[in-house]
């Protein structure tokens, strides 16, 4: 079928927006899975709690979306800690914290079946014009729309990212997780409080979860398996930007998305998810022959 | 009054002691050389001082204080630096970023650009200052093994506990090293230095202890030491020049 | 291509920031949600028997032993929402009976295990239920879970009621009691689908308007792809020219390009073998592009994505046995169980309004309730009286003669006119003509 190149563009810019949404998802699961060691599936789950919880304010409290975040940024905070001072406490081992952010996922969802009750629910109707009501670009490209909701997910995560990136590049703090995650022992022997840092990390991981759980009860109608449809597009692109990088995962998203959608537009939509699969395979199976390729050259260098 | 004091420190890793009892005091500015024969606890020592290891008894001062149950990044804040026998440098930073991590976090507390500073300075005086941009990836042995001594005396510590900081050099890059160990003193730095190779730790040591199967074999000055019959008998198993 | 210029994309995204900022001030839209007006406005009314022969002996106590009946249902994982639904109906009609007398005297006990949506799990259930001694079984939701159920339902010789079994081609046997008779009236069992898929065709063939193009979209799961294979050849057939035809996954979240590409084909007719959301998350994918499908037609979305779409959704075809109005809604049983749905649904927090699973969940307890009344509290008696008799039900007369139990055709279609689902087809059941007109 012929597709304009304006038509390719539209949905270019939707799968972009979306994957905004997925790599703010894949923010804190990068930052705990790459700095701390955990493998975090409860993190999808507080996405999926922050979006019900946003949810419950707007709808019954009538509060503003945005607002809701003045309640759910620091209660998650708190989850977050809480969590990791268990696992601190339990000392568990990388293996363990996986099993038991699983369980943590699994039972999530039963809880949110039986608070929000397993029927969907959907904030769209209840939000007004301006959340709801697409914004056409200015000219010379009137065709292209945008949804205010997406416009969202882009602020949230080009500023969540950002601020991450360049906290853990450009402060003492971030300097400070980045020798925690090479070796642990060595950074206390230079000093660094290994402890309170990992609870923060742990803590501002959930935070923003609930940020990116405000974008989705925006974005999306909810039920409590919604989770189990990120979590293909969340973790691959966690691994395609490279465990702990953030910006590596919001690219990974943001062009997993793309290429999800411009696929769709001209094979069938129903591999599209295999695509990402299919991406993540190519990826790992170059693995070797770059690092042949980089050993080769360091030989090379050394000789 | 000693900087350092272990009284009767003891670990036992399940049923097995690594250290029975130890007694250990290091004064300010004093390089104090710790030998004995292979898995006679000097390393473990070395990590119930840095507090790495926790002890199964006894205690550690340090400048007066116990120390004893305080961990390891308190240790590294009140003036104990520590380096490893296999160099452990932060993979994924340069050089200059694993020294000024220790400047950072270390007694002193610096920002991040101060600390990038001053880990040139201490680049410069430990010779590395040209590899201050490089990866760790690309750092030969004895590279390595400085950086642990640059990254030890960026954390600006009163104590420096050394781990074979030498083992595997060639006698060139061991008399630099010698060189630069014997400058912390002057600079007023106390020393525990462990090092497989006697005799270098001998020419430098300003008093040594012996250790063996976990108990204190023998201390005193250097000659005293290496004279003593028990030492030659129980860890050379024949005379040190032979 | 895209040559805006960066100026101008700032004004973009600047414009779009500050409609953000502005909207924050009123970005809620005070709305208790139609449909629970909907339910509000439904009548009151009085308590009938349930079934059909059966005496309504309001305030006397049922005594003596219990009968149980056991299911096993979805009630967490993917299968939820609905499952929850056809749990609340089993509640609901357990005390209807017992506020009736019970059954013959006899209280009616409903005990539910749940299967966490996992089939393998359907099975042992129905293994347990049946050890511990239940009385009957009420099957569970969806067509694996059916299947799953079927062994040991069968094996013990219980009759096996379903509400919506979406696989009828798959054959249980003769103690297999289907509520939506999917199959109704089709002799193939290739062919299970061709009654719904007639009922499409001669629900748009009435409005003197038909298609002549279709584009379908359908999610990748066993029911809706069949039932889509049936509409395309049966509307092939009545000279509609498919002019589009893609599955997508299930959990699809961006339908943008799908979106687009319906939008360049521009079909008289787009239908959707959607399920749950699927039909939210398209319609926001046309807001997206601007786009007005010019008509749609659903399998089987969730009630509540339906009411959600508000005015879009006016117009809309939905496959569908029951719609809450008259004939079938106009009966004292119908206008009972809307009532106390309603009120229950809202409890459990599912979709208030009866339709096609609430309807067909309350069709399956009328067979059993039926059965036991006239067979006594014995599932052979049972089975051999339903197989040889018609039983009353909300959604119609039914019977089970045909393949695999599948009787009468009760396969119709409804549309959203007015902003409230109403049966279009067929003319008996209907309480509007299609307003159809692409």
């Amino acid at each position: 079928m012929s597709v304009s190149s304006l038509a390719l563009a539209q949905t270019l810019l939707n799968g972009a927006l979306l994957g905004c949404l997925f790599g703010s998802i894949a923010l804190g699961l990068s930052v705990k899975w790459g700095h701390l060691g955990v493998a975090d599936f409860f993190h999808l789950s507080l996405t999926l709690l922050g979006a019900y919880l946003t949810y419950s304010l707007v709808t019954e409290q009538l509060w503003d979306p945005l607002l809701t975040l003045l309640v759910t940024v620091p209660v998650f905070f708190v989850v977050g800690v809480a969590v990791q001072w268990l696992f601190l406490v339990l000392r568990a081992e990388p293996f363990t914290t996986l099993l038991i952010t699983f369980a943590l996922f699994i039972v999530t969802e039963s809880v949110a079946s039986m608070v929000w009750s397993p029927d969907l629910l959907n904030l769209r109707p209840r939000l007004s014009d301006g959340f709801t009501t697409s914004l056409r670009f200015p000219e010379p490209l009137p065709q292209l729309a945008v949804q205010p909701v997406d416009l969202l997910a882009l602020v949230c995560a080009v500023l969540m990212v950002g601020v991450s990136a360049w906290a853990l590049r450009r402060t003492r703090a971030g300097r400070a997780v980045q020798a925690m995650r090479q070796d642990a022992d060595i950074a206390r022997t230079l000093g660094v409080r290994v402890v309170p840092i990992t609870l923060a990390v742990s803590g501002l991981a959930a935070s923003s979860a609930a940020v990116a759980g405000m974008v989705v009860s925006l974005r999306m109608p909810l039920s409590p398996t919604l989770p189990l449809q990120w979590i293909g597009i969340v973790v691959v692109a966690t691994m395609l930007g490279g465990l702990g990088r953030p910006l590596g995962a919001l690219v990974a998203a943001v062009v997993l998305m793309m290429i999800q959608n411009a696929w769709s537009l001209w094979f069938p939509p129903q591999w599209a998810p295999a695509v990402t699969f299919g991406v993540l395979f190519l990826f790992l199976a170059a693995q070797p022959v770059r690092r042949f390729v980089s050993e080769a050259t360091a030989s090379r260098r050394l000789a | 009054m000693s900087l350092l004091r272990c009284t009767g420190v003891t670990k036992r890793f399940g049923g097995v002691a690594a250290l029975s009892s130890v007694d250990l005091a290091v004064s300010e500015g004093e390089i104090v050389g710790l030998v004995g024969p292979n898995g006679s606890g000097k390393t473990t020592l070395l990590s119930t001082i840095a507090g790495s290891l926790p002890v199964s008894g006894g205690r550690v001062e340090f400048a007066g204080k116990d120390l004893t149950r305080t961990p390891p990044h308190q240790r590294a804040q009140a003036g104990i630096a520590r380096t490893f026998q296999v160099p452990r440098p932060l993979g994924s930073f340069t050089v200059a970023e694993n020294v000024a991590t220790a400047s950072m976090f270390g007694r002193h507390r610096t920002g991040r650009v101060e600390a990038i500073d001053r880990a040139h300075e201490v680049l410069e005086e430990v010779g590395l200052a040209a590899h201050a941009g490089a990866q760790v990836g690309a750092l030969t042995l004895h590279e390595r093994k400085f950086l642990e001594i640059a990254r030890a005396i960026a954390l600006d510590p009163q104590l420096i506990l050394l781990d074979e900081v030498l083992g595997g050099l060639n006698p060139s890059e061991v008399a630099m090293g010698l060189d630069l160990i014997s400058s912390l003193r002057d600079r007023g730095m106390a020393v525990v230095y462990i090092e497989h190779n006697v005799r270098a730790v001998s020419s430098i040591a300003d008093r040594m202890y012996v250790l063996n199967q976990g108990r204190n074999l023998a201390d005193g000055t250097p000659t005293d030491v290496l004279d003593d019959a028990r030492v030659v008998e129980a860890y050379l198993g024949g005379p040190v020049d032979a | 291509m895209l040559t805006t210029s960066l100026p101008r994309l700032r004004g973009l995204a600047a414009t779009a920031c500050a409609a953000l900022v502005l909207s924050a001030c009123g970005g809620v839209v005070d709305d208790e949600g139609d449909d629970n007006d909907a339910a509000a406005d439904l009548p009151d009314a009085e308590l009938v028997a349930p079934v059909a022969g059966m005496t309504c002996d309001e305030g006397a106590t049922p005594t003596g032993e219990p009968i149980v009946v056991g299911g096993s249902l979805s009630l967490t994982g993917p299968l939820a929402p609905t499952a929850t639904l056809h749990n609340a109906v089993a509640g609901l009609v357990t005390d209807w009976v017992n506020d009736c007398g019970g059954l013959d005297g006899r209280p009616l006990e409903w005990r539910v295990l749940d299967d966490q949506s996992t089939p393998g799990t359907v099975t042992s259930n129905y293994e347990r239920l049946i050890g511990d001694g239940v009385d009957f079984v009420m099957g569970p939701y969806g067509g694996a879970a059916t299947l799953a159920g079927a062994g040991p339902v069968s094996r013990a010789g219980y009759a096996y009621p379903t509400a919506t079994n979406g696989a009828p081609d798959k054959l249980i046997g003769e103690n297999h009691f289907p509520a939506w008779q999917i199959g109704g009236g089709v002799d193939d069992p290739a062919r299970m689908f061709d009654a719904q898929a007639d009922a499409v065709v001669a629900a748009l063939e009435s409005s003197g308007n038909p298609p002549s193009t279709a584009f379908f979209a359908t999610a990748k799961f066993p029911t809706t792809l069949s039932y889509r294979g049936a509409v395309v050849e049966a509307l092939e057939e009545a000279g509609t020219e498919i002019t589009g035809d893609l599955e997508y996954d299930l959990g699809t979240t961006d339908f943008s390009s799908i979106a687009l590409r319906i939008q360049t084909a521009d079909p008289d007719l787009v239908y959707v073998g959607g399920l749950g959301a699927d039909i939210t998350n398209l319609y926001q994918a046309f807001d997206g592009i601007g786009y007005e499908p010019r008509s749609i037609y659903v399998a089987l979305p969730a009630p509540p994505a339906v009411a959600d779409l508000g005015d879009k959704a006016e117009g809309m075809m939905i496959s569908s046995i029951y719609e809450h109005h008259e004939p079938l809604g106009g009966s004292p049983v119908a206008q009972y169980f809307a009532k106390s749905y309603s009120e229950v649904a809202e409890e459990e927090g599912v979709f208030p309004l009866v339709e096609t699973q609430a309807a067909a969940g309350l069709a399956a307890w009328q067979i059993l309730l039926t059965g036991i009344l006239e067979a006594g509290a014995d599932n052979a008696a049972v089975i051999e009286w339903l197989n040889a008799n018609e039983v009353e039900t909300v959604v119609g007369t039914l019977n089970f003669d045909g393949y695999n139990n599948y009787g009468a055709d009760i396969n119709r279609v409804a549309q959203v006119q007015d902003g409230t689902r109403v049966l279009v087809w067929p003319e008996d059941v209907s309480g509007a003509e299609i307003d159809y007109n692409p």
